[in-house]
């Protein structure tokens, strides 16, 4: 019997391991844009008010949520490692991090949460249709998890961990994962100098 | 008991990912397998990803292998950029691997290709573009400046008879469709499918 149990458990376990790394295999990809893609005025205006004055300086964009426990400090984390690279290679940069959660993160709470990161992250916050129209923009899906009328706190929210890396004239020119490709961008600061000039 | 509670949930678990991957991921296109077709002719799904050199590739996998057969069986890849193109390599491998493009004039609203004739344009205006065989399959790649990021972008796999005569490609048969059985065509931007390529997991 005992054994009989021991053998369910195994088999649950190789089809738990099965699916994780079925989920996990798939590998993140630094796309240099061979043809930057202009983003719109009306983007470029939006972003620019992460740092109103600092208009010629190249911005790292990502999206997330403040109450995020996991994908967003790290990838906040990388972003502020990538700003400190970029600063000893003299190119200027900036980061905004973009909420796809205005309903919880409030400006207080956005402002408090990205300063943690360092002061060369500002954070966007829009709404509704203007939310809608960022997100799509920039192809960002995120979807809500158990968020209803009893519970509008302690939900979870999934999001895509892209980071885009915009130049001053407000092109898109590099698309990376946040989480797994900041060492590559780092280098790419250092080797890669004539996207830069 | 326990044990049925945690089989249970961990079914649940399996039948939700797979639901999302088959129903939300503009990365592929899972095809139901049609066993009343010659595994050749038989798309089983259709992935994207992204080559170390930027270029987008697709790679379109059926159930078997065409060394040879009729010359007239065609391997089709529909790309909706901005119009519609047409991608064409030959199911016989032994024809080798010589990649056919063409723009077709077919309406962007309702571009679903069916048995029909379908004038079309020999399209050269980008470089850049590659197919070949793999094993069970065929992988066909596009560069990445070609695509309109600001633009709806959708994709299908065909397996064809087809031929050229004049401007007009004549699809004498349709053999499988890797959309095949889905209620509605999946349109999204380029931009998320890039999005989506370059961060896997959310």
């Amino acid at each position: 019997m005992k054994q009989g149990v021991l053998k369910i458990y195994y088999f649950l376990a190789v089809i738990t391991m099965f699916i994780l790394f079925t989920q996990t295999s798939i590998k993140a990809a630094t796309v240099i844009l061979p043809r930057p893609v202009p983003l719109q005025a009306e983007t470029v205006n939006h972003l620019r008010q992460a740092h109103p004055s600092e208009n010629n300086h190249w911005m790292l964009v990502m999206f997330g949520f403040a109450h995020c426990k996991d994908f967003c400090p790290k990838s906040l984390a990388n972003l502020s490692m990538l700003i400190e690279a970029a600063a000893s290679e003299q190119i200027k940069l900036d980061g905004a991090f973009v909420t796809v959660d205005p309903e919880r993160d409030s400006n207080e709470i956005l402002s408090s949460y990205t300063k943690s990161f360092g002061s060369h992250i500002g954070y966007l916050r829009f709404e509704g249709e203007d939310l809608e129209r960022f997100k799509a923009t920039f192809g960002v899906e995120a979807l809500f998890y158990t968020k209803h009328a009893g519970n509008l706190k302690n939900y979870q929210v999934d999001h895509s961990t892209s980071a885009f890396l915009i130049d001053p004239r407000g092109r898109i020119r590099v698309i990376f994962d946040a989480q797994q490709d900041a060492a590559n961008i780092a280098k790419m600061f250092r080797e890669n100098k004539e996207l830069f000039n | 008991m326990n044990q049925a509670l945690v089989l249970i949930f961990l079914f649940m678990m399996v039948g939700s990912v797979f639901a999302m991957q088959i129903e939300a991921d503009p990365r592929t296109i899972t095809s139901f397998m049609d066993k009343s077709l010659t595994p050749a002719l038989d798309i089983l799904r259709v992935t994207t990803n992204i080559s170390p050199e930027n270029y987008l590739v697709f790679q379109v996998k059926t159930r078997g292998e065409q060394i040879d057969g009729k010359n007239s069986d065609y391997l089709l890849l529909q790309i909706l950029n901005e119009k519609t193109f047409l991608f064409l390599l030959p199911l016989n491998k032994e024809k080798g691997g010589k990649i056919l493009i063409y723009e077709a004039f077919i309406s962007p609203e309702n571009h679903e290709l069916s048995k029909t004739s379908t004038e079309v344009k020999e399209y050269h205006k980008h470089a850049g573009f590659n197919a070949r065989h793999i094993f069970q399959g065929a992988e066909f790649t596009v560069p990445l400046d070609w695509i309109n990021y600001g633009a709806d972008f959708s994709f299908d796999a065909y397996t064809v008879q087809a031929s050229l005569k004049g401007n007009t490609l004549v699809i004498s048969k349709v053999y499988d469709q890797a959309r095949k059985g889905y209620a509605k065509e999946k349109r999204f931007s380029a931009m998320a499918l890039l999005n989506k390529l370059c961060s896997p997991k959310r």
